[in-house]
C-alpha cells in the first residue's frame, strides 16, 4: 500500500523497512553517523501541498516536533510561510497543538496564493540516524538543529521527491552538485554499499 | 613470445591473453609503426591507419572493457583488464593511450552521470566505431600544476594562478572559454572531449570542473598533429574553446568537494593504467632485446654468451616480473573500487604503480637498444621506437618526478590509514565553494 509524501507514515514506513532488512544490516555494520537533510521548498513543493492530501502529510510531520522548538522559526522563511498560512507562529510556540485543529483543505487552498520569492529560503529539516546497522532515529528538526551532524545533505524538494520515487540516484546528484553534501565524503564512498542499499529501500517504499 | 605467468592464469585469462596478443602483433603493432614513420598531418586524414586501427577496436568491443555488463559493457574483472592493457601496451603505448582517453569521458558519465547524458552520449559511443574520446587536463600555462594542486599547500596553489579554461553558469547552460595544451592525446581526431575546466568565479585551478563536450559544437577548435619525438601513433594536440554551450547534465563533476576525490581517483585510474602498458612496452623491449641477442654473433659467439649482455638480461627480466606483479595488484585494488563504486583507491599505491613501471620501461628499453648497437638507432627496428616511446612516457599523464612529489604527501599525511582519507582533499575543495556560494549569497 502506498504512503504520502512527505508525511509522518512516510517517515515510520521508511523506519521500519531500514530495520528489517538484513541486507542493509550487514552492509551498514559497521557504519557510524547522522544525517542532517535540508529540503529546500521549491515550485513543485508549493503545488503537491496544494494537495489537502500532502498538506495533511506535511503538517502530520510537522507535529512531531518538540513544542519547545517551534521558536526556532521565529524570523525565517519558514515564519513566512507559517504566515501565508494563516499559522501564527507565536500561538503555534505557546500551544503547538493548535496544529491538530487545522483545516487542512484550507491550507492547501492558501498554498496556491504563495509565490516562492516570498519564502525563499523555507526548508523541511529531517535528521537521521544510522549506528551499526540500525537507523537509530528519524526526526523532524527545528532549523539549526543537529549542525553538527556527519553529513548534511541540502537540496530542493523536487529533488528529494525524485529519489523517494526512485526516479534518480543520491551519489549522481551529489556529484554534479545539484544536492550538496557537506561531510566526510570518503568515508561515505568507503561505505556505498550501505549507502546504495538504503537508497533501494527508500525507493522501494510506494509513494503518492 | 610466450612466457610463464606466476600468477598461473585460468583457462578465460589465457583465451583473453592470446586473443588481445594477436590483436596487437598483427594489427596495433604494424599500424603504429606505420604511423611512428607518417608526416604528422598524414596521421590524422581519414584513411590513416589510425582510424582503421581504432574502428576494429570498436567492433572489438574493446573500448566497453571497464563499462558494467547491466550498463551494456564487457566489464573485464581487474586481473583480465591488467592483461588486456598489457598486452595493447605490448602492441603500442600510442594506441593504449588512445584507448584509454577514449574511455575517460564516457566511461566517467558511466559511472558518475545522470540518465540523460548517459542515453544521449554513453548509448552512442557503445555502439558507434566512430566516436572517440580525449582527455583536456593540462594547459599552456598549467602542466604539473594540474596535478600538484591536489595537495600542494593552499598559498602555493593560489600562486599556480588562474586556468586556462573557465567554465561559467548561464541558466541552465555552461559556457566554456579557454586552451588546452597542445598534448591532448588524440584531441586532432577526437569527437568528445572530457574536460577539466575552472569555474570563472573560482579562486584556484582546484576550483573547478569535469564535463563532456561534443567537439562538433560552435566555438570548439582543434590543433594539427603534433610533430613528437616518441607516442607519434597517438596524435596529440590543443583544443580550445570559444563560449561553448553545453546543457547542464554534461557537468557530471560539479565544483565542490567530490571533484578534488574525482581528480584524485581519476589519477589512480590513469596511473594504474598507464603502469600495464608500461609494463607491455618493457616486456616487450626486453624481447627484442633477448630475440636479438640470441641470433647476434660477435666475439665469435652469439651476445648471450657474454657475461655483460647475459647480465643486463637477467637485470630487464626481473624489473619487467616485478613491475607486472606490482602493477598488476595495484590495477586490481584500483578498479575493484571503480567497479563497486566505491571511489577509494588508495593514491600513492597507484601513483607508485605508475611511476615505477614508467622507469622501468624506460630502463628495459634503453638496455635493449644498447644490445642492439648501431642498429638499434636504426628506423628498421622497432626498439628505437620503444625507446621514444618510453621516453615519452616519463612525461605523459604526469612527469615521475611530480608524480613522486605527489604521492609522497599522501605517504606523508596518511601512510599508516588502512583506507582512503579523503578528509583533507575534501575540506579544501569544500572550502572553495563554501566561499563562492557565501559570496553569492551575499
Ligand atoms: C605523450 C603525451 C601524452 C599526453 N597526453 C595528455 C592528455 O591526453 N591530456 C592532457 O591534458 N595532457 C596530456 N599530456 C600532457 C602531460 O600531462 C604534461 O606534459 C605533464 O603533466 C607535464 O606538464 P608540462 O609538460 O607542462 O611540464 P611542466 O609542468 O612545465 O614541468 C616541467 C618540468 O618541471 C618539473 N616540475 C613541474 N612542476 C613542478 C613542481 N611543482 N615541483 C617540482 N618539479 C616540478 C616537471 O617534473 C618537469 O620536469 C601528454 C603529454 C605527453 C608527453
Amino acid at each position: 500500500m502506498s504512503v504520502v509524501f512527505p508525511s509522518k507514515k512516510w517517515m515510520d514506513e521508511l523506519l521500519k523497512k531500514i530495520n528489517s532488512d538484513e541486507q542493509y544490516r550487514k552492509v551498514a555494520a559497521t557504519w557510524e553517523g547522522d544525517y542532517l537533510l535540508t529540503v529546500l521548498l521549491d515550485e513543485e513543493a508549493l503545488k503537491d501541498f496544494q494537495d489537502p492530501e500532502k498538506m495533511a502529510g506535511l503538517i502530520s510531520m510537522l507535529k512531531t516536533l518538540p513544542p519547545d522548538k517551534w521558536a526556532k522559526f521565529k524570523g525565517r522563511p519558514e515564519e513566512k510561510l507559517f504566515e501565508k498560512l494563516g499559522l501564527k507562529l507565536d500561538e503555534i510556540v505557546r500551544d503547538p497543538s493548535v496544529l491538530d485543529r487545522v483545516d487542512v483543505n484550507e491550507l492547501a487552498k492558501k498554498m496556491a496564493s504563495i509565490r516562492l520569492e516570498e519564502i525563499r529560503g523555507a526548508a523541511l529539516y529531517l535528521w537521521m540516524d544510522f549506528w551499526h546497522g540500525e537507523f537509530r532515529r528519524f526526526e523532524v528538526v527545528a532549523p539549526g538543529e543537529k549542525m553538527e551532524a556527519k553529513f548534511k545533505l541540502t537540496g530542493n524538494y523536487s529533488l528529494y521527491k525524485q529519489i523517494v520515487q526512485g526516479k534518480v540516484e543520491v551519489i549522481p546528484l551529489v556529484i554534479s552538485g545539484k544536492l550538496k553534501l557537506h561531510g566526510d565524503l570518503g568515508y561515505m564512498l568507503r561505505n556505498m554499499a550501505a549507502v546504495k542499499r538504503f537508497s533501494e529501500l527508500l525507493a522501494s517504499i510506494p509513494v503518492k | 613470445m610466450a612466457f610463464l605467468d606466476l600468477e598461473e592464469l585460468t583457462q578465460d585469462e589465457k583465451l583473453l591473453r592470446e586473443e588481445v596478443h594477436r590483436f596487437a602483433e598483427e594489427v596495433v603493432r604494424p599500424a603504429s609503426i606505420e604511423l611512428d614513420r607518417m608526416p604528422a598531418k598524414e596521421r590524422v586524414k581519414p584513411d590513416s591507419p589510425f582510424f582503421k586501427v581504432m574502428k576494429q577496436m570498436k567492433r572489438l568491443e574493446y573500448h566497453k572493457i571497464l563499462i558494467p555488463h547491466e550498463k551494456g559493457g564487457l566489464q573485464l574483472t581487474p586481473r583480465q583488464a591488467y592483461i588486456f592493457w598489457e598486452e595493447l601496451g605490448w602492441g603500442s603505448t600510442g594506441f593504449a593511450t588512445a584507448l584509454g582517453v577514449d574511455m575517460i569521458p564516457f566511461t566517467v558519465i558511466t559511472y558518475f552521470g545522470s540518465k540523460q547524458a548517459y542515453e544521449e552520449l554513453v548509448e552512442p559511443w557503445l555502439k558507434r566505431d566512430d566516436w572517440i574520446g580525449c582527455w583536456g587536463v593540462t594547459e599552456p600555462e598549467h602542466g604539473s600544476d594540474y596535478l600538484i594542486m591536489l595537495r600542494e599547500e593552499e598559498s602555493l596553489v593560489e600562486k599556480m594562478g588562474r586556468g586556462n579554461v573557465v567554465a561559467e553558469k548561464d541558466g541552465n547552460e555552461w559556457i566554456i572559454t579557454g586552451h588546452k595544451s597542445s598534448w591532448v592525446s588524440a584531441a586532432p581526431v577526437a569527437t568528445h572531449c572530457g574536460l577539466h575546466a575552472q569555474v570563472k568565479e573560482g579562486k584556484t585551478l582546484a576550483h573547478g570542473l569535469f564535463c563532456v563536450v561534443p567537439l562538433n559544437l560552435k566555438g570548439v577548435a582543434k590543433g594539427e598533429p603534433e610533430d613528437m619525438l616518441g607516442m607519434r601513433d597517438c596524435p596529440q594536440g590543443w583544443v580550445s574553446f570559444d563560449h561553448v554551450r553545453i546543457p547542464e547534465h554534461y557537468v557530471v563533476v560539479a565544483p565542490g568537494p567530490f571533484y578534488g576525490i574525482f581528480c584524485d581517483q581519476l589519477l589512480c585510474l590513469t596511473s594504474v593504467t598507464v603502469g600495464a602498458f608500461s609494463v607491455g612496452l618493457a616486456r616487450a623491449a626486453f624481447e627484442e632485446a633477448l630475440k636479438y641477442a640470441r641470433e647476434r654473433v660477435q666475439g665469435g659467439a652469439p651476445l648471450i654468451k657474454h657475461k655483460n649482455i647475459k647480465l643486463k638480461l637477467y637485470e630487464m627480466f626481473e624489473k619487467v616480473e616485478v613491475a607486472r606483479a606490482y602493477v598488476r595488484k595495484a590495477m586490481e585494488y584500483t578498479y575493484s573500487r571503480l567497479y563497486k563504486g566505491t571511489f577509494d583507491a588508495s593514491p600513492r599505491h597507484a601513483r607508485a604503480a605508475q611511476i615505477f613501471a614508467k622507469k622501468v620501461a624506460y630502463e628495459v628499453a634503453h638496455d635493449a637498444l644498447q644490445i642492439f648497437g648501431a642498429y638499434g638507432l636504426h628506423k628498421e627496428f622497432i626498439v628505437q621506437k620503444l625507446f621514444r616511446d618510453a621516453r615519452s612516457l616519463l612525461i605523459e599523464d604526469g612527469t615521475v618526478e611530480v608524480l613522486s612529489l605527489e604521492a609522497a604527501d599522501d605517504i606523508i599525511e596518511n601512510y599508516e590509514k588502512e583506507y582512503y582519507n579523503a578528509e583533507s582533499i575534501t575540506r579544501r575543495f569544500q572550502e572553495y565553494v563554501t566561499e563562492i556560494e557565501q559570496k553569492e549569497r551575499r
